[in-house]
């Protein structure tokens, strides 16, 4: 039986973090083992503790660290870099996603999230 | 800063906005009103638009409304959810008007979403304001300037 593997979701609001737990059930079983974190900050020290992480996903506008600042961070430590980024928000304007992948994210869906969004960016990780 | 805001393509934007959040997160149906629903203060939540221009986004809607959207995104655990389901679709709404407004290519910056409990008096004039029926709950949406201050 393949292993079930981890997604870390980071979202302010515990609503999206339920929505974006319930899209990734649906579209992508193989992911079944999630934790969830209120913000940036709180998402890398949970990093910092446990690297058994294989996939997150996570919103750009949060308090206390944005998901900008966050995407950065995890991209520029050697720890995390090759984890895939999957961001999930309300504002996806051009610039702002080419931005995004830039910095090395996987794909960025525009909110309100849903199944087969999700299956299409989950899908194009390796 | 309205003198660049197209005020009924903004009312379009709105409308549109609510009723695609509505329909795609919690499958309710809304259609648009020629009156304006009476709701208290405490019912109104804002997300002030930073860019391409300051504007703020306004959702109102009553008790029994908001807990039917947290019932059905929540089941039996939306008593305790009901006020952050709430603030969700209004961002998700927020996105979805400035899509609509500006389409691709501006840049786009949002605030958090809140509550509004009492009457802000730095409020500005209102740009667009539309009233909704949502299956027979009231519901309105408003557009607001505002001033910024970083």
């Amino acid at each position: 039986m393949a292993e079930t593997k981890r997604v870390l979701i980071v979202d302010d609001s515990s609503t999206s973090r339920m929505i974006i737990q319930r899209c990734v059930e649906m579209s992508a079983p193989r992911y079944g083992d999630f934790a969830h974190a209120e913000n940036g900050m709180e998402a890398l020290a949970m990093l910092r503790e446990d690297q058994g992480y294989d996939l997150i996903l996570t919103d750009i506008n949060m308090p206390k660290m944005d998901g900008q600042t966050f995407v950065k961070l995890v991209k520029n430590d050697k720890l995390t870099r090759e984890l895939p980024v999957i961001v999930v928000s309300s504002i996806a304007d051009s610039a702002f996603v080419e931005g995004l992948l830039k910095l090395g994210v996987a794909a960025v869906i525009k909110k309100p999230v849903s199944p087969a969004k999700m299956l299409e960016a989950i899908g194009g990780i390796a | 800063m309205m003198d660049n805001l197209d005020a009924a393509k903004a009312e379009t934007a709105l409308v549109a906005a609510v009723q695609t959040a509505l329909a795609e997160m919690v499958f309710i149906d809304t259609t648009r009103t020629p009156d304006l629903p009476a709701l208290a203060q405490e019912n109104r939540a804002a997300i002030d638009i930073l860019k391409p221009i300051s504007l703020r986004l306004e959702v109102s809607a009553g008790p029994v409304l908001r807990g039917r959207i947290a019932d059905i995104l929540y089941g039996e655990d939306s008593e305790w959810n009901r006020d952050d389901a709430f603030l969700e679709l209004l961002n998700v709404s927020a996105g979805i008007f400035l899509s609509e407004y500006y389409g691709p290519g501006a840049e786009l910056r949002l605030e958090l979403p809140r509550y509004l409990f009492m009457k802000d008096d730095e409020e500005g004039e209102s740009v667009a304001v539309a009233g909704f029926d949502a299956e027979g709950e009231p519901l309105m949406a408003a557009l607001r300037s505002i001033r910024y201050r970083y």
